[in-house]
């Protein structure tokens, strides 16, 4: 068994037996129950499956939501192995059923303006709750992601822990969306790409732009799209501004944002944070060579 | 985190050994006895064949039931016996890759057995025989309706 680097450096050698004895002790357990003890021999490839499902049970007993596949194994070193995987199998059933009520409330409250990637990730999401086998393959995710977040989740996370932070943001930026007349929403998106409803892009990337854009020339959201003139006026307001100084600029136009949609969601103001940096970045790249036009639209 | 077969193998190891004293206990009725030599082998075997089928194993082990199933074959005889085992241990994950996870260790070692005997204790048959027949023997408890029984035919009135 190779353990991962953090593992190697943090355990002595007879420490990383005992954790290798225990794992596989686990993975024994496991692969009776996985064949009802009709078969003693399995794949590798199916023995190393149900050997990561153990680890994210692990995982997540541990870590819970915050798990990222690093275990701090000299913390549970003397723990018994099986108490800790049962109480990761309990948390993963606890969060199954949040899960899928936030999964249903975001079904019930879609954007006013669609787009086909966001409904078909949905509807995969929607047999997701069936499919996946905690059980025997918790690290795994059955079902189809598409649709492209504004910020994606980190590739680390995996099973339920990866489903339930993509609920999260789609849950926030289509929240964010729900602020915006429609009309507004999709003449901004025409602009960003007038095939928004087919392809995959990101529906609340163009338009949290476009309102921190509007915000910072002091126009209200009636119309989210940017004339020529607005474009220059912005080009104008960061040209002389330094990355740090863009990065305050930008964070007094989202919190502006978000006074004038009345927002107090504490996840709402850190996407919007997130994502404004990002934003920050983009403008201090291009504000020397071609102005604001392909960003705030 | 990668399982590696050596971890495995040490997990293992002792309980194996603990196993094949066992099976002769049983064996030594139908006049079948492993030397630990010939225990050492088996084991070391029973390792190289998981690793070339890419299998792995735990708990009893399928070596005890691999001796339960065939010790009292009128075809086993002492002088074959440890190099048979080792033969029919390598076919069974051999079966069980190509079977797909389909058949049980259970059902899987009563065809192997049903075609052993029908064979006469030659393993030429179990070497070549298709998933589909295997299912069909394992499902139903005789070669019958399969070519195996015509092969039988063929031979009887060659004789």
């Amino acid at each position: 068994m190779n353990m991962n680097k953090p593992m190697q450096t943090l355990l002595s050698e007879e420490e990383q037996m005992i954790v290798q004895m225990k794992l596989l002790e686990l993975l024994e357990q496991q692969t009776k129950k996985y064949t009802s003890g009709e078969s003693t021999s399995i794949p590798v490839e199916l023995g190393q499956e149900l050997m990561n499902s153990i680890m994210f049970c692990m995982g997540v007993s541990v870590y819970g939501l915050d798990y990222k596949g690093q275990m701090d194994w000299k913390r549970i070193l003397h723990a018994e192995f099986a108490d800790i995987f049962q109480r990761g199998i309990a948390f993963i059933q606890e969060k199954m059923s949040y899960g899928e009520a936030l999964w249903e409330k975001i079904c019930m409250h879609l954007p006013e303006v669609e787009n086909q990637s966001m409904l078909d990730t949905l509807g995969s999401l929607g047999a997701f709750w069936k499919k996946y086998d905690y059980r025997f393959f918790a690290h795994e995710i059955p079902c189809d992601i598409d649709y492209q977040l504004c910020i994606p989740i980190a590739e680390e996370k995996q099973g339920i822990v990866y489903v339930l932070s993509y609920l999260e943001q789609l849950a926030t930026e289509n929240l964010f969306l729900s602020c915006f007349e429609k009309e507004a929403m999709r003449a901004v998106l025409n602009r960003y790409c007038p095939d928004y409803r087919g392809l995959l892009i990101n529906l609340y990337e163009p338009i949290v732009s476009n309102a921190i854009g509007c915000a910072l020339l002091n126009k209200g959201f009636h119309e989210l799209v940017c004339s020529e003139k607005e474009q220059e006026a912005l080009t104008s307001l960061f040209e002389n501004l330094t990355g740090e100084e863009i990065i305050d600029c930008i964070r007094n136009g989202a919190a502006t944002v978000l006074k004038q949609i009345s927002c107090e969601n504490r996840r709402e103001e850190e996407l919007i944070e997130r994502y404004g940096r990002e934003l920050a970045a983009r403008i201090a790249g291009v504000k020397d060579v071609g102005g604001m036009a392909g960003i705030f639209l | 985190m990668e399982i590696s077969f050596a971890n495995i193998n040490t997990l293992q190891a002792v309980r194996r050994k603990e196993e094949l004293k066992e099976c002769n206990q049983i064996s030594e009725r139908f006049g079948l006895f492993l030397s630990e030599q010939e225990m050492e082998w088996l084991m070391q075997n029973r390792y190289e064949s998981l690793k070339s089928t890419g299998r792995m194993e735990f708990g009893e082990g399928i070596i005890r039931k691999l001796v339960f199933t065939f010790c009292d074959s009128a075809y086993l005889e002492q002088e074959e016996y440890a190099t048979l085992l080792m033969e029919l241990q390598e076919l069974f994950y051999t079966l069980k890759k190509e079977t797909l996870e389909q058949l049980t260790d259970d059902e899987l070692l009563y065809a192997m057995r049903i075609i052993f005997d029908h064979s006469g204790g030659s393993l030429e048959h179990l070497r070549s025989i298709d998933r589909g027949t295997l299912y069909r023997i394992a499902c139903s408890g005789t070669v019958d309706g399969t070519y195996l029984e015509q092969v039988r035919r063929w031979e009887n009135e060659y004789e």
